[in-house]
C-alpha cells in the first residue's frame, strides 16, 4: 500500500488484483449489468490511480468501494436513456451460474429457478435499496459504514435495506415458495 | 366521583393490512428497538400469521441475495504505463488537483475576501472627495450658443458655471434682436441707446429682418437635418418645419430646432474618439464649419466636437445654422468652453499631486486593483482545481 501511494504502478496493479474482483462483484450487483459494472470499476480504478495523493484512509477497500459506488451511478446516470438488459448472459444457453456440486437434477433445477426469480425481482426494486441490500447482505458492512459510504443517514440506510427486502418479497409473489425451507 | 379508568395498553389492530411491515423488517433484521416497538412487533409476530410468515420470508430473501451469483468478469483492470502515465496528467493538472485538497478548501473563501476588498478600496478611491469628476454642462443650456450672439460667451466671466453661462449669453434670442410686434426694438433687455436715435432703429431694424431671412433660410436646412435626426424632438421639429412669421419666432424656433439637435447629438457625441474631435473642432476653428453647409456637415461635426469631453456639442450644433460670418468666432467660443472645462480640472488635479504628493485617492484605487487582481487571480485558481477535482471522488 505504501508503494503504491508512494507512486508505483506494480505495487497499485497489485492492489488491483487484490480489489478487483471485490469490486466487480459488488458493482455487477447494484447495476445488474456487466458492461456497465466493468466500465465502472475501471473507472473507479483509473480514479483511485489519479487521485493515490488524495487517500487518507483508514480502509482502502471502503475508499474504493465509495469510488465505484459513485462510478456506477455515473453511467448508470448517462445510459439511462439506453437501458440494458438485465445479465444478457443468462438468457444464454453459454453460460449459466455454477450449480452446486454432488446435488441431483431436482435441487439443480431448484437453484436456478430460485437465481432467477431474484435476479428478476432484484429489477423491481430502486438503485438505492439495491445497493443498501448489496452492500449489507452481500459485502457484509454495517448501517453506519453503508451511510458513509453512501453519504446518507443511518435512518436512511436502514429505511432503504427493509423498504427494498419487503419489495423483494412483493416482487418474488408465488416464486417466495422457492425460498421456503 | 368515579375515578377514570387506567388507560389499557394499545392493542395492535386485527387486521394484516394496518400492521407496519417495517416493524415486522426491523424485527427480522435484528435491529435494536424500542421497547414498546419491540413488544407490539413480537405481538404481531405471534399472532398474526402473515407477519409471522412476512419475517421468515424476508430472511430468507437476504440469505438468498447473499447467494446470488456472479457472471465472470472479462476485464483485468490493470493499468498499464502508458495509461498510467495519461492519468497522472500534466504537472499544472496535478497542481490543480493538489489546490482542490481538502486542506486547501480555504483559497476559495480567502479569494473571495480579498477580491471583495479590493473592489471595496476601488470604488472608495473612485468616490473619494478629492475625485469630483469634471463637470460636464447640460445640452439644452448649450444650444443657445448657436445664435449670433454666441461670441459673447467669451466675455463672460471665467467663474459662472458653463450652463449659467450660455444662457445668459444668448441675448439675441430675447432681448438683442428686436422684436416686430414690439415695434421698439430692445426693449425687453439691453440696447437702450438704440431708442434715442431713430436712423440707427432703422438701421437695426432692416438688419434684423436681414438676420430674420437668413434665419428662415436656415430654418428650412435645420429643419431638414432635424428630421433626419429621427423622432427624439417631434414637436421641434415641427415648429421648425412651419413658416416663420416674426423674427422672434424665426429666433425662438431657431433655438428650439438647435436644442432638439444637441440633444440628438449627445448619444452620439459620447461614443465618438477623441481623435475625431480634435479635427473638427480644428476645423470649426478654421472656419472650415460653414454654415448652412447642409445636414451632412452637421452631422459629422456634431459626434466629433461633442467628444471633446467639455460639453462640447455646444460646437456641433451651432457649426450648421451660424451665419457666415460669425461661424469661427462661434466655434471658437465652444472651442474655448471645451477647452475650459476640461484643462481646469486637470490643472488642479496636478496642483493637489504637487502638493500632497500621491492623493490618497489614487492610493485606494491602485491597491485595490492590486487586491482585487490578486484576488481574481486565486479565485481563478480555485475555480480550476475544482474543475480539475476527480466527480468521482465526491
Amino acid at each position: 500500500m505504501a508503494e503504491a501511494l508512494a507512486g508505483r504502478l506494480a505495487a497499485f496493479d497489485r492492489l488491483v488484483e487484490l480489489y478487483q474482483d471485490y469490486l466487480f462483484g459488488m458493482t455487477v450487483r447494484i447495476v445488474r449489468d456487466r458492461d456497465i459494472a466493468e466500465d465502472a470499476v475501471q473507472e473507479a480504478f483509473f480514479s483511485a490511480y489519479r487521485n493515490l495523493e488524495r487517500f487518507s484512509g483508514p480502509s482502502f477497500r471502503a475508499w474504493l468501494t465509495r469510488i465505484a459506488l459513485n462510478a456506477a451511478k455515473d453511467i448508470l446516470r448517462k445510459r439511462k436513456r439506453r437501458p440494458a438488459e438485465p445479465y444478457p448472459e443468462w438468457e444464454d444457453e453459454a453460460w449459466q451460474p455454477p450449480a452446486p456440486e454432488a446435488e441431483g437434477p431436482e435441487q439443480i433445477l431448484l437453484v436456478a429457478q430460485q437465481r432467477a426469480a431474484l435476479a428478476r425481482a432484484m429489477e423491481g426494486i430502486t438503485e438505492d435499496q439495491r445497493a443498501a441490500i448489496v452492500l449489507f447482505d452481500v459485502q457484509g458492512y454495517d448501517y453506519a459504514e453503508i451511510a458513509e459510504l453512501t453519504g446518507v443517514s443511518v435512518g436512511t440506510v436502514k429505511s432503504r435495506i427493509h423498504r427494498g427486502r419487503v419489495t423483494l418479497r412483493e416482487r418474488l409473489g408465488p416464486a417466495m415458495e422457492l425460498f421456503r425451507g | 366521583m368515579r375515578d377514570m379508568p387506567a388507560p389499557r395498553p394499545e392493542r395492535p389492530p386485527l387486521d394484516h393490512e394496518q400492521h407496519d411491515p417495517l416493524l415486522i423488517a426491523q424485527l427480522a433484521a435484528g435491529d435494536p428497538l424500542i421497547a414498546d416497538q419491540q413488544q407490539l412487533a413480537a405481538h404481531l409476530v405471534a399472532h398474526c400469521a402473515a407477519c409471522a410468515s412476512l419475517a421468515a420470508d424476508l430472511r430468507a430473501v437476504s440469505a438468498a441475495v447473499a447467494w446470488e451469483p456472479l457472471p465472470p468478469r472479462r476485464r483485468d483492470f490493470r493499468i498499464d504505463a502508458e495509461r498510467a502515465e495519461r492519468l497522472r496528467g500534466s504537472p499544472l493538472r496535478r497542481f490543480l488537483r493538489r489546490l482542490s485538497f481538502p486542506e486547501t478548501t480555504a483559497l476559495r473563501p480567502a479569494a473571495v475576501g480579498i477580491l471583495s476588498i479590493g473592489l471595496l478600496f476601488m470604488v472608495a478611491g473612485a468616490v473619494w472627495p478629492g475625485n469630483d469628476p469634471v463637470p460636464v454642462p447640460p445640452a439644452p443650456a448649450a444650444s443657445p450658443a448657436a445664435s449670433p450672439a454666441a461670441a459673447l460667451q467669451l466675455e463672460m466671466p471665467a467663474e459662472a458655471p458653463a450652463g449659467e453661462s450660455a444662457i445668459v449669453s444668448a441675448p439675441g434670442t430675447d432681448a438683442g434682436v428686436p422684436g416686430t410686434d414690439a415695434g421698439v426694438p430692445g426693449t425687453e433687455r439691453g440696447a437702450p441707446g438704440l431708442e434715442d436715435n431713430a436712423a440707427a432703429e432703422v438701421e437695426a431694424f432692416s438688419a434684423a429682418d436681414v438676420q430674420a431671412d437668413d434665419r428662415a433660410a436656415v430654418d428650412t436646412t435645420a429643419a431638414d437635418s432635424a428630421q433626419e435626426l429621427g423622432a427624439q424632438a417631434p414637436a421641434a421639429v415641427g415648429m421648425a418645419a412651419e413658416e416663420p412669421r416674426t423674427d422672434d419666432q424665426a429666433a425662438a424656433r431657431d433655438d428650439e430646432v438647435l436644442r432638439a439637435k444637441a440633444l440628438a447629438a449627445e448619444p452620439a457625441a459620447s461614443a465618438a474618439t477623441a481623435e475625431q474631435a480634435e479635427p473638427a473642432a480644428s476645423a470649426a476653428i478654421d472656419g472650415l464649419a460653414e454654415p448652412a453647409t447642409g445636414a451632412a456637415d452637421a452631422e459629422l461635426a456634431e459626434p466629433a466636437a461633442g467628444a471633446t469631453e467639455g460639453g462640447a456639442p455646444v460646437a456641433g450644433a451651432m457649426s450648421p445654422t451660424v451665419p457666415p460670418g460669425e461661424a469661427p468666432l462661434a466655434a471658437v467660443t465652444a472651442e474655448g468652453e471645451a477647452a475650459g472645462s476640461t484643462s481646469r480640472p486637470a490643472e488642479a488635479t496636478a496642483l493637489v499631486e504637487s502638493e500632497d504628493g500621491l492623493p490618497i485617492e489614487s492610493v485606494l484605487m491602485v491597491v485595490g486593483v492590486v487586491l482585487a487582481l490578486a484576488g481574481g487571480l486565486l479565485l481563478l485558481l480555485a475555480w480550476l482545481s475544482r474543475r480539475s477535482t476527480d466527480p468521482l471522488l465526491r
